[in-house]
């Protein structure tokens, strides 16, 4: 036994001493391209005085110039200069060092991030070496901080012209003047009612919980499932979409092309389906603003049109980041992610998952519907509901996520069993009923797995969330199924 | 029905023109805007006044084009002071500020424009060389920028002057985009064109566009030889016109002119030249015998010339040779050129030496004194009886089972 411990380590160092750098890492060839900054870009397209501008040019400009935003934010943000000198010529990097010097002394720093862009080229001379942008529209978000406290956070909007200089390869600013701003004024849009009750359930496939869209995806599993769904009486499911593992930025398009097969099972089944995204999110920061922006405008972009749809969720739970993120940090990347999404898409209603009734007046101006979550004592939950709707007046409320967990094993021996899990939701469909409430319970299935990103690795936390399901590990319904549905 | 309609709009023009000024009027808080102005000229200090009904801490959040800042009051009395920094005072473009306080914020802009002094002039010019014909074009971009480094406002007037040959024409431009531009097209004539501007009485340095000749047009060539023998000694040198392009400029220095000739017998020969004041000169050495050339140039995928022709007579209408030495020297000669004078030295002659139709050896040596003579090495060439073919200008002589010993 020893022994074969002992060959065992031996082996395994065997096989890291003979790992080493593979050849395309010894050259440093493959160095690829981070995405940091993605605001919404779009040109006028109308022809430029000069010479006529040709893709490529066009494309170096954008780059560089969005660049030189890019290293002015980290500029303020750190108040110091490095990377100013690459984007900025001689002359106007003097303005950006003398503020910063500036700050520095009286310890202010500001962060900041640009959302759109709207530019223009006006000139473009003969021998491709002098630029002229006029750059409409520029919505910019800002935070100022004197000894690291928030003096104020807000967005402006303003036209800037910018002459850029070709030097050394690089699209330098050469002189960048402001020429209009306004301040941002709140976007107030008409919320988008929406009058059909829901009757929904949240959704993961029973071998692929919080990973649906990866390579284990099977849009027939996912259509028989729908159909139980269908059958058992319920009109809308609710499904996950995760940033990281959706890449970010850079949507992975396998992975939303399994989405929208996703949404046209839906469809066949005659199920809505709500989105939540930014699953598994947690940075917040603004200067990832822009990155989040792109990754949404990719999904939402892809989805709107589908029939399926029924509306967006933009996060799972945030105010569970508001400790380790701060409050307002969450709220302000929510909200602009909430007009930004509005914008994109104007038809589907939005809302925030809260993971309780307390949080879910937060932000209840920019949302369309007030979802909030419920996991406690059911009694209370008509009292919490009432108290809701007077705070939120005419919006439709909606319970997103409820159950009980029918695990009553080692590790949680004075848990519910399967009766008591069917006990609880003949209790909660008769509570919701009553209150003429949309619903959505947690979950199908009984998963055999839980990614620990979910509740962590503890066993008692683990075990308790694998049997949320209505049906359990083999599919066979559990007592609970009787009442998955109010009918 | 119109009366309500200019009802209508009078509301609402008063609804949506809301300028910032106005926000300070608004205020519940006794904190009131003093400065009314909001236009300044860059470099002019900045004061920000407001009356307070009691002395107050407050920050003013202060953004241009380049950055924000924060700046604290110089609180009196009544009166909350804020001194634009320096920099911010002159920088062109707006300015935006925010004054913070406990309870309030006011916000509005101010209007910075570049002063109507001209410090500088940036010039960009290119491409800095042009063709002639009026066709191509350099481009002068002008940024005239105050002594704040602010590009000046749009409609200032630049002067564009350019000089070419004897002429100097003198062009007024405006500033749009914080830039002026202007399109300078070459003439017919090549040369250097040079170009300034001025701005606001400042005058820029000179700037220098060359304009070169456009590509080349049709030439001709024609060659010069001291005689026409082909006695693989003279040479024949070729020379074509001054090559000029379309508008009868002189083609640039340097242009590559190949000559190419073909023989009587299909062979190409290549030569080639450069041309200095239009002109390009090759040469090629006389062929060894008889034979007829025909002469053409090019300027490589752009012009090309007229063909000649040219012939020459053989020098050499026969010679003698002979065998000595038990067969191992063979001496060919003398060879006699066309006034019976002994032949440059360096005529090629060939010796051929074969048994039984095979091969042996072959040898090629150079006149030297109108004689070559060839030796025969006994290693090489074993004692036997062999055919010997000798060839020279063209010129085959033969004979056979000549018995070497």
């Amino acid at each position: 036994m020893i022994i074969t411990f002992i060959i065992y380590g031996i082996s395994v160092l065997f096989a890291y001493l003979n790992s080493g750098a593979d050849r395309s890492n010894m050259l440093n060839t493959e160095i690829q391209k981070i995405e940091h900054y993605t605001p919404t870009f779009i040109w006028d397209d109308t022809p430029n005085e000069g010479r006529i501008i040709d893709s490529e040019n066009l494309n170096q400009i954008k780059d560089d110039y969005l660049d030189a935003w890019y290293v002015k934010h980290v500029a303020f943000k750190t108040n110091s200069t490095s990377g100013i000198a690459d984007y900025y010529t001689e002359s106007a990097r003097e303005n950006l060092t003398k503020i910063i010097a500036q700050n520095t002394s009286e310890n202010i720093t500001i962060e900041a991030t640009t959302l759109e862009h709207h530019p223009k080229l006006e000139f473009f001379s003969e021998d491709g070496q002098l630029a002229v942008l006029t750059d409409h529209n520029v919505v910019e978000y800002k935070r100022v901080f004197a000894n690291n406290t928030l003096l104020k956070a807000y967005e402006e909007a303003s036209t800037y012209q910018i002459i850029l200089l070709l030097e050394d390869g690089f699209w330098r600013i050469r002189h960048l003047v402001k020429t209009a701003q306004k301040l941002q004024s709140e976007k107030q849009k008409d919320p988008i009612a929406y009058r059909d009750k829901i009757k929904g359930i949240n959704y993961y496939p029973k071998a692929s919980p919080w990973n649906m869209f990866g390579d284990q995806f099977s849009k027939d599993t996912i259509a028989q499932d729908f159909n139980i769904i269908k059958d058992s009486g319920l009109n809308t499911v609710r499904l996950f979409i995760q940033y990281e593992a959706f890449g970010s930025a850079n949507v992975d398009l396998n992975k939303l092309q399994r989405v929208q097969e996703t949404l046209d099972a839906a469809y066949e089944a005659n199920l809505k389906v709500f989105i939540t995204l930014f699953d598994f999110y947690g940075n917040y920061e603004v200067s990832d603003w822009t990155l989040t922006r792109q990754h949404a405008e990719t999904i939402v972009n892809a989805l709107k049109s589908h029939k399926a749809l029924l509306g967006w969720d933009i996060k799972n739970e945030p105010d569970l980041d508001f400790e380790s993120r701060g409050e307002f940090n969450v709220t302000s990347w929510l909200k602009q992610m909430a007009q930004h999404i509005k914008t994109l898409d104007s038809v589907h209603p939005i809302t925030i998952g809260w993971s309780n009734p307390s949080s879910a007046t937060i932000l209840k101006e920019e949302l369309d519907l007030i979802t909030f979550h419920y996991y406690n004592d059911l009694n209370e939950l008509a009292s919490n509901v009432n108290n809701l709707k007077s705070e939120i007046g005419e919006k439709p409320l909606i319970l997103g996520e409820f159950g009980l967990s029918s695990f009553d094993g080692f590790w949680n021996p004075m848990g519910s069993d399967e009766d008591d899990q069917a006990e609880y939701h003949k209790k909660a469909q008769n509570i919701i009923s009553n209150l003429d409430l949309n619903a959505m319970s947690w979950t199908l299935y009984d998963f055999e797995t839980i990614p620990e990103a979910v509740v962590g690795s503890l066993p008692w936390r683990q075990q308790n969330q694998k049997y949320f399901g209505f049906l359990d590990q083999e599919g066979n319904p559990k007592p609970s199924f009787e009442y998955i549905s109010s009918e | 029905m119109t009366f309500k309609h200019i009802y209508i709009f009078f509301f609402l023009m008063v609804v949506f023109n809301n300028p910032s000024e106005n926000n300070n009027s608004t205020t519940q808080n006794s904190i009131v805007l003093k400065t009314s102005k909001t236009a300044f000229v860059a470099g002019a200090s900045i004061f920000l006044e407001f009356s307070v009904s009691k002395p107050i801490e407050a920050n003013l959040i202060c953004t241009n084009s380049y950055g924000t800042t924060v700046i604290k009051s110089q609180t009196e009395t009544s009166i909350l002071l804020f001194k634009i920094p320096e920099l911010f005072c002159s920088k062109s473009g707006i300015l935006n500020w925010e004054l913070l306080t406990d309870t309030s914020t006011l916000n509005g802009q101010l209007y910075i424009s570049p002063s109507d002094l001209a410090s500088s002039i940036e010039n960009y010019i290119g491409p800095p060389s042009i063709e002639a014909g009026g066709a191509d074009f350099a481009m002068l971009v002008s940024i005239p920028t105050d002594p704040f480094d602010n590009p000046l406002t749009d409609g200032t007037s630049v002067q564009c002057s350019e000089q070419f040959l004897s002429t100097i024409t003198t062009e007024s431009i405006e500033v749009r985009n914080m830039i002026a531009y202007n399109t300078i097209y070459s003439k017919q004539e090549s040369g250097r064109l040079l170009v300034a501007s001025e701005c606001l009485g400042l005058n820029s340095k000179e700037h220098t566009i060359m304009v070169s000749p456009a590509i080349p047009s049709q030439f001709t060539i024609q060659a010069d030889r001291p005689h026409d023998f082909a006695d693989g000694n003279q040479i024949t040198s070729f020379e074509t016109s001054v090559i000029k392009d379309k508008n009868n400029n002189v083609v640039s220095d340097g242009t590559y002119v190949q000559f190419y000739i073909e023989t009587h017998d299909h062979r190409m020969l290549q030569t080639s030249g450069l041309t200095v004041n239009g002109i390009a000169k090759a040469q090629m050495i006389h062929p060894d015998r008889q034979s007829s050339w025909i002469v053409k140039a090019f300027i490589e995928g752009i012009a090309d010339s007229n063909e000649i022709r040219l012939k020459y007579q053989p020098v050499i209408s026969d010679f003698q040779f002979s065998v000595s030495n038990n067969g191992r020297t063979v001496t060919v000669g003398p060879f006699k050129s066309f006034m019976n004078q002994l032949i440059p030295d360096g005529l090629e002659v060939t010796l051929r030496l074969s048994l039984n139709n095979t091969s042996i050896l072959q040898e090629l040596k150079a006149s030297k004194d109108g004689y070559v003579s060839f030796t025969l090495q006994e290693d090489i060439v074993p004692k036997d009886y062999y055919d010997i073919e000798i060839e020279a200008a063209g010129i085959k002589k033969q004979v056979t089972h000549v018995s070497v010993w």
